[in-house]
């Protein structure tokens, strides 16, 4: 019996503000991000996935207070992006993306839940916004292989507890390992490492509100130990490197679906907040 | 006083350029408008909701160091402080960063869960 093949696992940065930063030009401050992106590009498309799987956290827009799932599937036939004020504010253009209906109808279930540790929702319609569209301009601008997004609720708490990212991240695997459709899949994972936004310590001119998490947090995952990483990742340590810095979670789900040390791992300086770069080749 | 309300209000402020420039060009009676769209509702109404005095005086003066102290998302709160600021007033980002940081600062990291 055929089935479907892992053939990558991406943690990657989604930071709405580089788009604008790099659409005209390169500056120095910027020149590690865009070669990172670049090279990550280039090996994705080496690795010809028929789908993305995308794991990500919305901000506010489609998954607000009145309406906060932990983890979310899109089963959607296509999906568009960006909300009106992120167009305003970053700068970001209209986009859309096919999506993989089969794929995610697989991850999900029909009839009760197909998973027996992730109690996901789903979602037949849902505007995306920077958490997947920002990576996908880096990563396949050219918006033509179907996605899979997966929300994940880390800004509002409570939160699903880290564990429940590792679960999330076997969880793929298995599911991709058990799939009969033969597709070649990758998981892009992204989130943060240290990053303060409407806090005191946003903005700090390409210095991290907490250096000392970044490099706890990247050595975390390039030691491929998601144990550690778990036990790492307590609420109160995120949440004092910044105030967004739960989003790194997700990350855990790159690391626990790939299951070992990545090929590439870093957390890059820019004239923002350093930003989270792994990849793990699964061929 | 209700962190969700408040954050309801300036997501609702920020969603769109229609509701930015509602708001910016009459913030007293957008507010006022947006009390009595709940008050006068039997039903929870995606654009209105109850809003304590203080949190109405906030957000007409965009206080930002009281809407951050009072427990606004720091994410939505900037966003919409940046929209009003920014997009709106034509502020410079780099000004409008270090005011901003000036407000929120001294306040330190309040609670924001709902």
């Amino acid at each position: 019996m055929a089935v479907a093949e892992l053939v990558a696992v991406l943690g990657v940065p989604h930071n709405p503000l580089l788009k604008r930063a790099m659409q005209n030009g390169i500056d120095e401050d910027l020149r590690a991000t865009h070669e990172n992106f670049q090279d990550f590009r280039g090996r994705l498309e080496d690795a010809r996935p028929d789908v993305l799987i995308m794991v990500g956290s919305d901000h506010f827009r489609k998954f607000f207070y009145d309406n906060s799932p932990a983890f979310m599937i899109g089963k959607a036939p296509r999906f568009q992006g960006t909300h009106p004020n992120e167009i305003r504010t970053f700068g970001l253009d209209p986009m859309e993306v096919p999506g993989d209906v089969e794929m995610a109808t697989a991850l999900l279930g029909t009839t009760y839940l197909n998973s027996d540790s992730i109690d996901f929702g789903f979602s037949n319609e849902w505007l995306i916004d920077h958490g997947w569209t920002v990576p996908l301009w880096f990563l396949r601008p050219e918006y033509d292989i179907p996605i899979v997004p997966i929300h994940s609720n880390t800004n509002m708490p409570p939160l699903p507890r880290p564990a429940r990212f590792a679960a999330l991240g076997h969880y793929l695997r298995e599911a991709i390992a058990g799939d009969a459709s033969n597709k070649r899949v990758a998981i892009i994972s992204t989130g943060h490492l240290a990053t303060d936004i409407g806090g005191p310590r946003q903005f700090l001119g390409g210095d991290s509100p907490d250096p000392e998490f970044d490099a706890d947090a990247v050595s975390w995952i390039a030691g491929g130990d998601l144990e550690v990483a778990v036990a790492g990742c307590t609420f109160d340590r995120l949440a004092s490197a910044g105030n967004v810095t739960l989003q790194f979670l997700n990350i855990l789900v790159g690391l626990a679906a790939a299951g070992r040390v990545p090929d590439f791992a870093e957390g890059t300086a820019s004239r923002f907040a350093p930003g989270p770069f792994f990849y793990w080749d699964m061929r | 006083m209700s962190r969700f309300d408040l954050n309801k209000f300036m997501m609702f402020v920020d969603g769109t350029t229609e509701s930015l420039e509602d708001f910016c060009s009459d913030r007293d009676g957008f507010v006022r408008r947006w009390t009595r769209a709940a008050a006068e509702s039997q039903r929870p109404v995606p654009n209105g909701g109850p809003l304590s005095e203080l949190e109405q005086a906030a957000l007409i003066s965009l206080d930002v160091g009281a809407l951050y102290e009072m427990g606004s998302h720091p994410y939505i709160l900037l966003h919409f402080a940046r929209a009003i600021e920014v997009d709106v007033n034509g502020v410079p980002f780099p000004e409008f960063d270090r005011a901003y940081k000036a407000a929120v600062t001294p306040h330190g990291y309040p609670n924001f869960a709902t």
